[in-house]
């Protein structure tokens, strides 16, 4: 009797161990990281836009140019992004949205909005990719924002940029 | 006497071991993964796997106008060619975290390399930062370990596992 029970607590906990294994819960959904940089598709995710703005922001804000204006704050523009890549559902608006966010955290300026007429400098903003594909479904993207910034006649005095390559592997039939 | 010691001193270490860490007035728990050891830094190797294999070095923390600028290096020391992520995140002179929207971004360290990161501190707050160095990790990618890792386990064939005696499955399927 004894024996028998041994061996049943064994199945059982040897089963349950298997059962263990599987992913997942009946939704297979799962509330990932914020931070996390997971794709499905090569095409820019959310955490992508944060990405860009963080980065190209940093390269903008060491730059010699916005060391210079110290505690001045001048009037600044955030034009409108220029989406010129072969995606047109991304959400432009988003990234533009990160990029204030990131910027007017600084302190270092004034933000104006987009309508109005006096202002020091306008920052001018374009996404851009490209994209190449392999006999095997590999794919290849890149992603490229750049940030132009003039004076109110004209003149250019800054470019800063950041580009972001996505991948995608050989698909497996097997 | 001697008993009585060696009685009480394992007791007294039994007992300690089972006393749960506590960590609400320290920063942090010592480990073998984090360097503290510049003040306005603190960087941490998101597995034990990289200690050794690479290093975050040369940690500069400079004025640029209003805000604090970071670089830092990471070194491969191995032949290895490595696929890791890393992400900083700005703290004030309190610790509190600036800008804790940051993202892990992708690098690539070929073997040897040292590869340079810079970041900007986004507020005239900015005073220290945390850089974690770690192998990528999303939820896809720890699907697919799990799924390698639940294959190469033997299967549980149903109803009862093969280790079942012949008798009490052959009484099972009678059933």
């Amino acid at each position: 009797m004894m024996k028998k029970i041994i061996v049943i607590s064994t199945c059982a906990l040897l089963a349950t161990g298997c059962a263990q294994n599987r992913l997942g819960g009946q939704s297979r959904v799962s509330i990932l990281d914020d931070s996390s940089r997971a794709h499905l598709e090569a095409e820019l995710t959310m955490a992508d836009y944060t990405a860009f703005a963080e980065k190209v922001t940093n390269k903008m804000l060491a730059s010699r140019l916005v060391q210079s204006w110290g505690r001045k704050r001048p009037r600044l523009v955030v034009g409108r992004m220029l989406n010129n890549t072969d995606n047109e559902s991304i959400r432009i608006q988003d990234i533009y949205d990160r990029i204030t966010e990131t910027i007017l955290g600084s302190g270092l300026v004034r933000l104006l909005d987009k309508s109005a007429t006096s202002f020091d400098y306008v920052v001018n903003t374009e996404l851009s990719s490209t994209r190449q594909y392999g006999t095997g479904g590999e794919e290849l993207a890149y992603f490229k924002l750049e940030f132009k910034m003039f004076k109110i006649d004209g003149e250019m005095v800054g470019q800063w940029s950041d580009v972001l390559p996505l991948g995608k592997a050989r698909r497996n039939f097997l | 006497m001697i008993k009585k010691i060696i009685t009480l001193i394992l007791v007294t270490f039994l007992t300690s071991g089972c006393t749960a860490k506590k960590g609400a007035n320290i920063q942090y728990l010592a480990q073998k993964t984090i360097d503290d050891t510049h003040p306005r830094a603190t960087l941490i190797l998101g597995s034990s796997e990289l200690v050794n294999r690479v290093l975050i070095t040369n940690v500069r923390v400079a004025q640029v106008g209003l805000l604090p600028k970071a670089g830092i290096d990471v070194q491969n020391l191995t032949d290895n060619r490595y696929n890791l992520e890393y992400k900083i995140v700005w703290r004030d002179k309190q610790g509190f975290p600036i800008n804790v929207g940051n993202v892990w971004h992708r690098f690539v360290l070929s073997p040897r390399k040292i590869k340079s990161f810079q970041s900007m501190g986004k507020t005239e707050e900015a005073y220290s930062i945390q850089f974690t160095v770690r192998f990528p990790d999303d939820l896809f990618i720890e699907s697919d370990r799990r799924e390698q890792e639940s294959k190469q386990m033997v299967p549980c064939p149903p109803p009862l596992p093969p280790i079942c005696p012949k008798s009490m499955r052959d009484r099972v399927q009678f059933k």
